[in-house]
């Protein structure tokens, strides 16, 4: 038995005091690890530089006007203008829409029966394409060709077509089972490939294959007449399509957005706006809940003012006489930091599932930020309160 | 340490009427290790007060103290508790016992810090002083002269130049406190150190090698 503790703490301590700040700093801490952690977890999935969503994409072509009739190069982009554009604030990246040059024509078989249609490629450069997918290569003398379509050709059919003609619907797996045949002409070749769905895109409003393929292909079935010419689309990556330089670019140059992008910069303020908030609060609780312990202590430490003056007088030293206080302090923000922690970890496992369930491409962060955030707040509450307690032993020591 | 030494001093609430005749108060005075000293004085003399100024426990006097030549006026908290284990002792008049603790359990408290006494010593003290079979008693159920008796105890578990006594047998009869003297004197003997020890009249029974008179 430690006499010392015995004497100084477990008689005169207030265990509905130290019950009220176990509570509160359970609570505020686990507040603020839970925050900071789901924070960290989603915050990557709409930051500019690593998730999709955050990143805009503008897909942008020039107006069609009459001139455009007769003058095909005035609908296309110079690579002046693709420098110009390059170079402006808001752009990250600029990625150009190469087309096929080539014949193509594509069908389904099924059970003898099929049909076919001619139809077209285009290709961006593979960052820009917003299906992830370990396939979407293509090498030269492969057979088998990944093509991305638009999730919107899918939702026309199974929303438009299909329930007017009382049609099943098809799921993406269903599609990405189908195996296109693609027949490819051009400069006195031809030849002929698989077709295999490798995704649906949101972005980009076409029928995409990877650009590798493109670039072979338009070098080896490509009309050498109609030589590789300025795009007629291009796609601009911008960290903020509100910006109003953009619109008035565009507007002063004729250039017409395909799509207007949703405004996900509103939905990260509004992200980083509720977590400063919930970790906010958090830290007001364990504020609080620190205010708390230290007057609890303080009440101690003043009701055991003369068996401390007494054990200075013996000869202990202001920390040992401080260390059955520091003891407790310790003791209870370890229980509260390995709680909260835990908790955070538990909550966690409910809603990283649930997460990947909503966002297939969501992947979550690891546990460090919850458990650095833990570990740093216990150090500088134990530090607080050790700091309060031993200011507060040497005020007794040296009030004679 | 080998001496004490006042100069000069005197505590402020007497600066407005001194009391005469002092052997100690105003004057220079010294105490030298491995000597016996009675400072005898009747009520209100500050018997309590120079004890206290010795032990660093109030300062509240005028002139100079010094251990050794050093002043201690500059001693810092941390130093006064080191001298307070391993050089200078102090049994109160209000003997600063923890009522809730056993009287064993006091004695100890004091050894834990310096490791000074075994558990033998220590209940060979209680044997001598005739209290051990109130060894396992808590302090506040043990009567006046029995806690003089395990501050006493208490009091010797350290190393010590100096040992302070505040009237530490006002509360004994005589032939426990000439049991309390002999082991006093036993241990002085022993480990050379000085005893300064107040009296209102009645004293600890020491070959003193000064009385002086507050």
């Amino acid at each position: 038995m430690n006499i010392i503790r015995e004497l100084l703490l477990y008689k005169h301590v207030s265990w509905t005091q130290l019950t009220g700040f176990f509570i509160a700093g359970l609570a505020g801490t686990g507040i603020v690890l839970f925050g900071v952690q789901a924070w960290a977890d989603v915050h990557p999935f709409f930051s500019p530089d690593d998730g999709f969503i955050r990143k805009d994409y503008i897909v942008i072509t020039k107006k069609i006007d009459t001139r455009g009739l007769l003058d095909r190069q005035s609908t296309l982009f110079s690579p002046a203008e693709q420098e110009e554009l390059r170079a402006r604030p808001f752009t990250d990246r600029v990625g150009a829409f190469t087309a096929s040059r080539f014949q193509v024509s594509a069908g389904v078989e099924a059970g003898g029966a099929g049909f076919a249609t001619e139809m077209f490629f285009e290709s961006v450069p593979d960052d820009f394409v917003d299906v992830k997918s370990d396939r979407w290569t293509f090498s030269g003398g492969d057979t088998e060709i990944p093509i991305v379509i638009p999730r919107n050709y899918l939702n026309l059919y199974n929303f438009g077509f299909a329930r007017s003609r009382n049609l099943p619907q098809i799921s993406e797996k269903v599609i990405e089972t189908l195996r296109l045949s693609i027949r490819v002409n051009g400069n006195g070749r031809s030849g002929r490939y698989k077709g295999r769905i490798a995704g649906f895109s949101n972005r980009l409003n076409t029928i995409l294959v990877p650009e590798d393929f493109m670039t072979w292909a338009n070098d080896y079935y490509g009309n050498p007449a109609t030589a590789a010419g300025n795009p007629a689309r291009l796609i601009v990556e911008t960290r903020n399509p509100a910006d109003k330089e953009i619109a008035r670019y565009f507007q002063e140059r004729g250039y017409e957005a395909e799509n207007d992008k949703l405004n996900d910069g509103s939905v990260v303020w509004f992200l980083n706006l509720l977590t400063t908030f919930v970790v906010g609060i958090g830290l007001l609780i364990c504020a609080l809940a620190l205010y708390l312990l230290t007057i609890s202590i303080y009440l101690v430490i003043q009701k055991n003012s003369e068996k401390l003056e007494t054990l200075s007088l013996l000869g202990y030293r202001v920390g040992e006489i401080a260390a059955p206080y520091e003891g407790l302090v310790v003791v209870v923000n370890t229980v509260v930091a390995a709680l909260a922690v835990g908790g955070t970890f538990v909550a966690r496992s409910f809603y990283i599932p649930f997460l990947t369930r909503i966002w297939p491409e969501f992947s979550p962060g690891n546990f460090f930020p919850a458990l650095l955030c833990g570990v740093s707040l216990f150090l500088l509450v134990c530090l607080l309160n050790i700091v309060a307690v031993r200011v507060r032993v040497r005020k007794i020591n040296e009030k004679r | 340490m080998e001496k004490i030494s006042l100069q000069g001093v005197l505590p402020l609430v007497f600066h407005q009427n001194p009391p005469e005749g002092s052997g100690v108060w105003t004057r220079d005075v010294s105490f030298a290790r491995g000597k016996l000293y009675l400072v005898e004085a009747a009520s209100g003399r500050g018997k309590t007060s120079l004890c206290s100024y010795l032990y660093g426990a109030r300062a509240d006097y005028s002139g100079r103290i010094f251990f050794d030549g050093e002043d201690v006026s500059r001693l810092s908290p941390a130093a006064w508790g080191e001298r307070r284990r391993f050089s200078l002792g102090m049994i109160f008049q209000g003997l600063r016992l923890f009522p809730e603790l056993t009287a064993i359990e006091n004695v100890r408290l004091k050894n834990r810090l310096t490791g000074y006494r075994d558990e033998r010593w220590i209940r060979d003290a209680f044997e001598r002083l005739g209290i051990a079979d109130k060894m396992d008693a808590p302090v506040a159920k043990i009567s006046f002269g029995q806690q003089q008796r395990v501050a006493l105890a208490r009091g010797l578990c350290q190393p010590l130049d100096f040992l302070l006594l505040d009237e530490p047998v006002s509360h004994l009869d005589e032939g426990n406190s000439r049991r309390a003297g002999e082991l006093l004197l036993e241990e002085a003997t022993r480990a050379g150190f000085g005893v300064i020890s107040t009296s209102i009249g009645k004293h600890v029974d020491l070959p003193y090698h000064q009385i002086l008179h507050l």
